[in-house]
């Protein structure tokens, strides 16, 4: 009996639930007793706990002067704390079996923490330290500054990354994203400590902060071990806007940059939008860009194959952030016969959005999306950071428990759903 | 055209008289909160079979399009199915990931890779091109990766791993109908498969189903503990790997081989040493390795960051990796990115050094310990290697005991059996220096 229920709440278990339109994921909300809002998923296979927050704001929101200081001082803050070197931190922390992720991105500070449960409070302690009482060393800054500015040198280098520059400016242009995207050399080379110290106040602080708890893990003691890692930060971060973004009107034939002249090309194709308020429209987007261009099984990749054989890999790239977002198709192509490739392309993708799937690709789609969420949910840090990112779309832990539901529910032949995401005039950007 | 016909007629014939004395091995690994199989198999045959270089790679795609009426041409249209399959020097695997209800149909398409090929010659030339379009992908994806694959098939020079395992463009592009069938009858006709099951525990009624399917197969199990993190990924922590003979790789002189190559993809100067060394490779030492390696890269008190950084001055991004090329073969790999005026001979010095060092003065028993006890953290296997054993795997070659962290197997690590590898290391071998710098660089 035991054994029973021990495995009906099991986050396994739940791949079984979710495959059922009227389960539910169990996810619990709660307020701690220092007034965070924390979704919590108790799961008890292994005895680990994860916790993850976002931190609003990220990159995007952040001047030309003071953006490079969040591209070195999350991955710094386990150099130096409270008088400790690096090496001790690093020692200590190792030694609860833990780990710690912190970076930011373009529209959040993501914190990641995981251990085992006999070492979570030491971890959490560890973590507060470091967010709180940083001190950052000159030396490693001084070689952190100098790898990632060469890193960004060197990245502007490659074919991948100007495709998608050059993808992302044919709809938006120049904007704040531009800090995350394409950041500067100069600008990383010229960061200070006082700076960094400066950006850590202004985006780790609770204000809106969101928490997801995932593992083996009572509420009350989430609640306390939430509270001891954000302890001592600022209540209230500044008021970090967006910028607003201009979307324009993308030209209609290939946009063309200049690669290495190889024997493949560098290929970008699809669309760039706003990101969709209703969770289920989100889960449509993304389950009609796997359909269409997710993996060998997708119906682009069978057709350039079929038609030219010149790919070995196309993949769906279905990303939204606060302002931007991509349902993207990136990939190479052989420059044999690459306009007929090309045409196989914007011929599937104008073929899907007036035809849509089949019941086939549906049911596979569903089938996919109930598989990889089960697996997900399976690791605690997975799940954790999933739940977390699903909170930053500004969907409640009441919508997220109903995922099993609204993504059986979901009418992927929905014409609207169908046409938002394969919009007529998909853009192209080629790296030869 | 009468050649192509020879052959064809050959190959039948070469159908009809072979006996059937393929071996089957199959490991079941049930985990208790699995939802869906992951069905992996190896065939004991890779580009080391290759008479026409690239042949074993083609064979591998080609086995997804060949008609037989069960065969893994139909696993795309298994919903939620996936698969995947890879060819290494002495080894193809297959991969199949599928749901409870469509495991049959899993097995039956890998027991099918023993069917003759049967494919067009269309279908021979499509899956060409896209063989040449994954060899020029990992070109493009990084430009500089011929310069430095061609360094390090130098310090191969001699074995078995000297070629490369997908062929050339031109190799493959020379590849004829007859070519991928010889292959197919003089390997995959009879081949010696193993399989790796892992999923749900399969009870034994329907385990000796699976086992009717393979004539004279045999099984084992290993049964995941439910405390452990159980996910269909858990079947990608099993490399098992060549589970037969490894390629047999001897021979490699005392000497060093370097290159200096110049890129206008690299802003910062990069080296790459790898330092090949004859010695016995088995279970227990592979696992020896691994904390060995982590002891090398950690910031422990024998570990070389610090000391790099002290010493050498400003080296970036460096990673360590020791594992076993093969049975009886160890490679050693030091990477590093250098700052501008770093000269590259100082650093190898210093990571020569230091491993000459550490081989002196050994692991301390305080830090071996710790490191042991933060092995301890990750989950464990039971009776993983006596199963293996009992099917006659292999598991003192490459990929196994670096993954599997059993319990027992750390707590077994002496600081004996880390001299040894230490030793090993510090003494002579084949050694390849290659340095990758920015276009106009001194």
């Amino acid at each position: 009996m035991k054994n029973s229920i021990r495995l009906m709440i099991s986050a396994a278990a739940l791949l079984v639930l979710a495959a059922r339109a009227d389960a539910r994921i169990p996810l619990e909300s709660f307020t701690t007793p220092q007034g965070h809002a924390v979704v919590l998923l108790q799961d008890k296979i292994q005895d680990t706990v994860a916790i993850a927050m976002a931190f609003k704001c990220g990159l995007a929101c952040d001047d030309e002067k003071s953006y490079a200081a969040g591209f070195l001082a999350p991955s710094l803050t386990m150099d130096g704390a409270a008088g400790q070197s690096g090496s001790e931190i690093y020692e200590d922390f190792m030694d609860t079996g833990g780990t710690l992720n912190f970076s930011a991105n373009s529209d959040e500070t993501y914190l990641s923490l995981s251990a085992p449960s006999s070492g979570l409070d030491d971890a959490v302690k560890i973590a507060n330290m470091v967010l709180t009482k940083p001190d950052f060393p000159e030396n490693k800054l001084a070689q952190k500054r100098d790898r990632l500015a060469t890193s960004i040198d060197e990245n502007r280098l490659d074919a991948d990354i100007k495709a998608q520059l050059a993808f992302i400016d044919a709809s938006v242009g120049p904007s704040s994203y531009d800090h995350y995207f394409s950041p500067k050399a100069e600008d990383i080379r010229q960061v200070t400590t006082d700076q960094m110290k400066t950006w850590l106040k202004r985006h780790v602080a609770t204000d809106g902060v969101l928490i997801s708890v995932v593992g083996n893990i009572e509420k009350d003691k989430a609640g306390e071990v939430v509270d001891k890692l954000l302890a001592g930060l600022p209540q209230k971060s500044d008021d970090t806007k967006f910028p607003e973004l201009k979307f324009q009107n993308p030209k209609p034939e290939p946009i063309v940059v200049q690669g290495d002249g190889g024997k493949q090309v560098v290929v970008n194709f699809g669309i760039i939008g706003k990101r969709p308020e209703k969770l289920e429209d989100w889960l449509g987007g993304s389950m009609l860009a796997k359909i269409f261009a997710s993996g060998q099984k997708s119906r682009l990749f069978a057709q350039v194959r079929e038609a030219t054989g010149q790919t070995y890999g196309l993949e769906s790239d279905f990303n939204f952030y606060e302002q931007l977002g991509m349902n993207r198709v990136k990939g190479r192509l052989g420059t044999t016969a690459l306009d007929q490739s090309l045409a196989v392309m914007r011929k599937a993708w104008d073929q899907f959005r007036v035809e849509g799937p089949t019941e086939a690709e549906i049911k596979e789609a569903r089938f996919d999306m109930f598989s990889e969420f089960g697996s997900v949910l399976r690791d605690h840090q997975q799940a954790a950071e999933r739940i977390r990112d699903y909170l930053t779309g500004h969907w409640s832990a009441e919508e997220l428990s109903r995922m099993p539901e609204i993504i059986s529910g979901i009418d992927l032949h929905d014409k609207a759903l169908r046409e938002r995401f394969f919009t007529e005039n998909p853009i192209t950007v080629i790296v030869q | 055209m009468f050649g192509i016909r020879l052959s064809l007629v050959l190959v039948a014939l070469f159908w009809l008289v072979l006996p059937l004395k393929a071996e089957t091995r199959i490991l079941f690994i049930g985990i208790e909160s699995a939802g869906s199989f992951e069905v992996r198999m190896w065939v004991p045959f890779g580009s080391v079979s290759d008479v026409a270089p690239g042949t074993a790679h083609l064979m591998e795609h080609l086995k997804f399009k060949s008609s037989q009426e069960k065969g893994l041409q139909n696993i795309q249209a298994i919903p939620g199915s996936s698969e995947n399959a890879e060819t290494g020097y002495n080894y193809t695997r297959f991969d199949i990931g599928v749901t409870s209800e469509n495991l049959k149909d899993a097995l039956l398409a890998l027991n099918g890779v023993s069917q003759p090929l049967s494919v067009t010659p269309q279908q021979l030339a499509t899956e060409k091109v896209i063989v040449t379009q994954e060899l020029l992908q990992r070109t493009t994806s990084d430009p500089d990766s011929p310069k430095l694959l061609s360094a390090l098939l130098e310090l191969y020079k001699g074995t078995e791993f000297e070629r490369r395992p997908s062929g050339t463009e031109d190799s493959i592009n020379a590849i004829k109908m007859e070519d991928v069938m010889a292959f197919d009858a003089a390997h995959y006709a009879n081949a010696d498969k193993f399989l790796m099951i892992a999923g749900p525990p399969i009870p034994p009624e329907v385990q000796k189903q699976i086992l009717a399917m393979f004539p004279g197969a045999v099984s084992g199990n290993i049964h995941v503990n439910q405390d452990r993190v159980a996910t269909r990924d858990d079947a990608q922590l099993v490399p098992l790997g060549p589970f037969l003979k490894s390629p047999v790789a001897t021979g490699f002189a005392d000497e060093r081989i370097t290159h200096d190559f110049s890129s206008n993809h690299v802003k910062l100067a990069k080296l790459y040493f790898t330092k090949l060394v004859e010695g016995p490779t088995s279970w227990n030492n592979g696992v020896a390795a691994r904390i060995l390696q982590e002891a090398v890269r950690s910031r422990l008190p024998e570990g070389l960051r610090d000391h790099i950084a002290d010493d050498a001055g400003l080296v970036q991004d460096f990673g360590v990796e020791i594992a076993p090329l093969a049975s009886g073969v160890w490679q050693l790999n030091f990477s590093a990115g250098l700052s501008p005026g770093i000269e590259p001979d100082k650093v190898v010095k210093v990571f020569e050094d230091y491993m000459a060092d550490f081989a002196k003065n050994g692991i301390s028993l305080t830090s071996l310990e710790r490191l042991k006890r933060r092995h301890f953290l990750y989950g464990e296997w039971e009776d993983a290697e006596q199963e293996l054993k009992n099917l006659g795997i292999e598991t003192t070659t490459f990929g196994y005991a670096n993954s599997m962290n059993g319990r027992d197997d750390i707590k077994a690590v002496t600081q004996d059996e880390i001299q040894k590898l230490l030793t090993l290391f510090a003494g002579p071998g084949r050694v390849g220096i290659s340095v990758l710098k920015p276009e106009g660089a001194q």
